[in-house]
């Protein structure tokens, strides 16, 4: 029996998406000291993507704001976003870009 | 009732302690919750070279998610041209650490600050260069 209950999300979650299948866990979300990272949301396997969700807060919980390409682990390329299965419309591109590559 | 919850409810006691005792409570929690740890850290340490010490860590034990939550709370007590420094003197005998903290470093960059801009720039053209020579060798 299961005792997880359900929730509206809001705030900040790590995504990644696996054989179509989208698994998300709060991004301050913890195992003893650690923080879970997307290896352990994906359990060091591959996946399609990974990044970070942006849901609204307070009033208007539940609210997807944006997604992002955001993961130290796998550093998906901007260019596969279709990959992630989430609406491409709410995608943003994370501020980690190189300065050298972008010509700054 | 963990020590996490007893250093949070008693930070008036906390604040009595040395600053090298303060340090100290710091790196026990860091053990248990490293956001608490750091959460600590800010409010409570002063001096400069605890953050110091408290990089040298983060750079030595976050793997490349969790680094971004230690240069969150340690770049504006540290700055980012000393955060930098601190990087690329790592650079030849630990590049995948470099490269792990270099990754999300960008996010915390002040991009209106020239200096800071070249700092990193300059940073990560050393990291192709070394990525190039590596590769040719």
């Amino acid at each position: 029996m299961s005792n997880q209950k359900s929730r509206t999300a809001s705030g900040v979650y790590n995504f990644v998406t696996q054989e179509g299948v989208v698994l998300i866990r709060r991004a301050n979300a913890k195992v003893g000291s650690s923080l879970i990272g997307h290896v352990d949301l994906a359990m060091g396997r591959d996946v399609d993507y990974a990044g970070r969700l942006y849901f609204s807060g307070r009033t208007n919980r539940g609210i997807l704001r944006k997604w992002t390409n955001e993961s130290g682990h796998y550093r998906p390329p901007t260019i596969a976003r279709e990959n992630a299965g989430i609406p491409e419309s709410l995608f943003q591109s994370g501020r980690f870009k190189s300065l050298v590559n972008l010509g700054i | 009732m963990t020590s996490q919850l007893d250093l949070k409810n008693n930070s008036p006691v906390l604040m009595n302690l040395s600053e090298e005792e303060q340090f100290q409570k710091v790196c026990a929690l860091l053990e248990k919750d490293v956001i608490e740890a750091l959460k600590l850290a800010n409010s409570t340490l002063r001096s400069k070279k605890y953050f110091q010490d408290l990089l040298g860590r983060g750079l030595e034990v976050a793997d490349a998610s969790e680094i971004e939550v230690w240069l969150k709370y340690l770049v504006p007590r540290l700055g980012m041209r000393y955060v930098i420094n601190v990087l690329e003197g790592k650079l030849i005998e630990q590049p995948q650490k470099v490269n792990k903290a270099m990754y999300w470093l960008p996010k915390f960059l002040n991009r209106t600050n020239e200096r800071e801009m070249n700092l990193f720039k300059n940073l990560e053209n050393k990291i192709l260069e070394l990525t190039v020579n590596h590769v040719t060798v």
